[in-house]
């Protein structure tokens, strides 16, 4: 690169002039890299784009990661009703929604009721109409299935807080992903068809199972 | 290794518009010593510039004549017409219009350029150095802030807040744009050792700005620890974490190597230094915190009520605020830059 001095050659107000001569570097590429032609840009921007819109595809349509839904996060409410393999206990049905694009096994499930001795957890299908299955249980893509908390409610009245958490351990099966374990909020229950809109979530326990 | 270690005048970056002096010998350089003129590359710039432009006018022409066929649609629906094909063609055309609009934005076509650089600077070969980095700037810019959209369409199922997404894409794709190294000189190499630091090169007003925000993602994060809202604290702290990259990457870009050269192109180069630390980096980083801690604070109303929303809605009309006036890089402010 030759610097020259313009005073001498050229006048008094030029100052000094780097001028690339053969071979050597641009002086503008020296200070920002040279700009891409509008074709590379494009081919490039397309790539970047395109790799992130397929990654987050991936990531929203559960490719890359299991998504469960429970328990009120973005299925139906949660309904109470008398258990009918035990007189004394009431039953809660929450939706459980495999939004991942591979089958989840839930393997067990943990679930702790204020005020209320939780008897056993059972999965069925979504319409109720099968009888409940022990876990593990096996949820297929995009499919949804009910899990059946039955409980005795020891005391009528709830307390403040939230009532109820679910506690799922999670595997997917045949494949090479870790288990996962995840926790819901049990929303307050409302009772199955609609006879009563009552109260609260024990109140409501109680009621189905004639307290 | 030769050394510059000149301190001009001119060396000040908003004086950039002043140095008037080698304009005949700049522009003669421009013209016969930079590849760039002359080069195909140069060709393609320049028909992408003017595609944009045509785009601009296709789409607003397009837009106008869909209106108008909507309306007879519409009308033809009364006489019995077949609007069921006319809606297809809309509906295609409008595709058509999206996806050129699109690869237009991926090319980095853009009209103004040329205009805008010629605002900032007078001489040639100045504009020719404001050119490339108003170009490359933008350019990265609209692919990330497109990739964030992108990310907030699919991975969320357009869910999330777009809001973040979409300026933290833009915050991504100018950190991107600014991690560039300069190319060595084959032989011989020389170094400008004027002395620079961050500060020489910060506004007042992104200063302030950026202040303002660090407070807004530290009452966030301050609030959501406090009431046991750990999963906020974290968007909260995320908004201290993007102010914290765009300070470290802005640190670089001051004190990136720059080797000798004129009084003018030194110049020009301390105008794009200044304009990538505030308008490039620090504009979407201070919008990105302040869309965190807008984010945060809208999430803790239910538990923390009204002001808390109150606060929510200012931090996010900050940032949209903040990404509405740099949208294009903030240049509209040049006179400013230009007479202080």
């Amino acid at each position: 690169m030759a610097v020259s001095d313009r005073t001498r050659e050229q006048g008094p107000a030029d100052g000094p002039t780097i001028t690339p001569t053969d071979g050597e570097l641009d002086p503008l590429d020296a200070l920002l890299p040279a700009p891409r032609s509008p074709l590379r840009r494009l081919l490039i921007g397309c790539a970047v784009v395109g790799v992130v819109a397929l990654l987050a595809w991936s990531w929203g349509f559960g490719l890359l990661r299991p998504r469960p839904e429970c328990c009120g996060s973005g299925s139906a409410s949660v309904t109470v009703t008398s258990d009918p393999s035990d007189p004394g206990a009431a039953m809660v049905s929450a939706h459980f929604f495999n939004s991942s694009a591979a089958e989840l096994e839930i393997t067990a499930a943990d679930v702790e009721l204020a005020g209320a001795r939780v008897t056993k957890v059972e999965v069925s299908d979504i319409t109720g109409h099968c009888e409940g299955a022990a876990l593990p249980a096996r949820v297929d893509a995009k499919e949804s299935v009910s899990l059946l908390i039955s409980f005795v409610p020891e005391v009528c009245t709830d307390s403040s807080q939230d009532w109820g958490e679910v506690h799922l351990d999670l595997s997917i099966p045949d494949r090479w992903w870790p288990t996962l374990d995840r926790t819901y909020t049990l929303p307050d229950p409302v009772v199955a068809g609609g006879e009563i809109a009552t109260q609260t979530p024990l109140a409501n326990a109680c009621w189905v199972t004639n307290r | 290794m030769k050394a510059n270690t000149e301190t001009s005048p001119n060396s000040n970056p908003t004086e950039v518009s002043r140095t008037n002096g080698a304009a005949m010998t700049n522009e003669d350089h421009l013209h016969k010593g930079t590849p760039e003129a002359t080069s195909p590359k140069a060709a393609t710039s320049r028909l992408a510039e003017a595609l944009s432009s045509t785009t601009a006018r296709v789409a607003s022409v397009g837009i106008a004549t869909l209106l108008f066929s909507a309306a007879l649609i519409s009308a033809g629906d009364g006489a019995g017409g077949r609007p069921g094909t006319l809606v297809l063609a809309m509906l295609v055309t409008i595709a058509l219009l999206a996806a050129l609009s699109l690869l237009s934005i991926l090319s980095g076509a853009d009209a103004t350029l040329t205009r805008d650089a010629a605002r900032l600077s007078s001489e040639p070969l100045q504009q020719a150095l404001l050119r490339r980095w108003i170009s490359r700037a933008r350019w990265v810019r609209n692919v990330g802030g497109m990739a964030g959209v992108f990310v907030w369409l699919f991975a969320t199922n357009g869910q999330g807040d777009i809001l973040i997404f979409g300026i933290g894409g833009i915050a991504v794709g100018a950190v991107a744009g600014e991690m560039h190294l300069a190319r060595p000189s084959q032989g011989a190499r020389s170094a400008d050792l004027t002395v620079r630091s961050l500060s020489r090169y910060l506004g007042r007003r992104e200063v302030a700005a950026g202040a303002v925000a660090g407070v807004a993602c530290l009452v966030a994060t301050g609030l959501a620890l406090a009431n046991g809202l750990g999963g906020r604290a974290l968007i909260g702290s995320g908004g201290l974490g993007a102010l914290a990259v765009v300070t470290l990457i802005g640190w670089r870009v001051a004190l990136r190597r720059r080797p000798a050269t004129t009084d003018s192109l030194r110049a020009a180069d301390d105008l794009v230094r200044e304009l990538a630390i505030n308008h490039g980096l620090g504009a979407p980083g201070v919008s990105l915190a302040f869309a965190l801690a807008g984010s945060a604070l809208a999430s803790m109303e239910p538990a923390l009520g009204d002001s808390v929303a109150a606060l929510s809605f200012i931090c996010r009309v900050s940032a949209i605020a903040i990404w509405w006036f740099n949208r294009r890089l903030g240049l509209g402010r040049v006179e400013r830059l230009r007479a202080r």
